[in-house]
């Protein structure tokens, strides 16, 4: 078994990695090191500021609430490139909304917030698209690794 | 103006037979641009968010002369055989030019 993050972010690289066609992306649950560019897009996923709050709940369950980054990276001509990124959040928004995340969490994850970052450093204008989910799962509070249904 | 004994210099320095691309390698929106040289040097760079990405950094440097203050934004460049569209370029003052471009695919 796994910390329930990593659950979530392996469930998220598999839903994403299904939808999308490899051929036009590359997708990690977790990835640090640079990538050289290779005309395909990248995604990766990190999730930050993953709260509980005890009085919430009675006994040892906790639930707990934390923002999944979704990132998407890739190159284009740079008049293409915005057009792209935003074909890239239908594409991501429609696998999540497909899936049925009960098994893993309290509520479908909520798109909260869309943010975009830029390159134009190389003979390929890079961009991102980072999509934030708000996640709500609920554990023991001493068993990081088990969902309570 | 920069002065003919600098030019004299550039010539040489951007000469085929030196630093440069070779002959008829460098175009222009079609005119051959004598004496260039052209770098295109890998580069790792960070866009804030997410990681790093390597990419290919075209650039030419050249006399500014062959271009009477004729650059355009969008000018396309020939190198090597492939295609480049001119995005920005910095005149340095003393005669040299450097061009940076978005590869054409």
């Amino acid at each position: 078994m796994a910390h329930v993050r990593t659950q979530i972010r392996e469930q998220f690289k598999t839903v994403i990695e299904t939808a999308l066609p490899s051929a036009g992306y590359d997708v990690f649950a977790s990835r640090r090191y640079a990538r050289n560019d290779t005309g395909k897009a990248t995604v990766d996923m990190a999730i930050s500021n993953d709260q509980t709050q005890a009085r919430e709940v009675m006994g040892d369950a906790r639930i707990h609430i934390a923002s999944l980054y979704i990132r998407v990276q890739r190159g284009a001509q740079e008049t293409l490139l915005d057009d792209l990124l935003d074909a890239d959040e239908v594409a991501v928004v429609e696998a999540v909304a497909a899936h049925d995340w009960s098994g893993l969490l309290e509520e479908d994850p909520e798109l909260v917030q869309v943010n975009f970052t830029e390159s134009d450093e190389t003979g390929v204008a890079f961009g991102g698209i980072i999509l934030r989910y708000d996640i709500e799962y609920r554990i023991n509070k001493d068993d990081p690794e088990t969902i309570i249904p | 103006m920069v002065g003919s004994f600098i030019q004299d210099d550039l010539a040489t320095i951007f000469a085929s037979s030196e630093f440069g691309e070779a002959d008829g390698t460098v175009l222009w929106n079609g005119v051959e641009v004598e004496g260039a040289i052209f770098d295109n040097e890998g580069v790792e760079f960070q866009m804030g968010e997410g990681m790093s990405q390597i990419a290919e950094q075209p650039v030419l440097t050249a006399p500014s002369a062959q271009f009477n203050d004729s650059l355009a934004d969008g000018d396309l460049f020939t190198i090597r055989g492939a295609s480049y569209r001119l995005k920005n370029w910095l005149d340095d003052g003393t005669g040299v030019v450097e061009m940076m471009f978005e590869k054409v695919t």
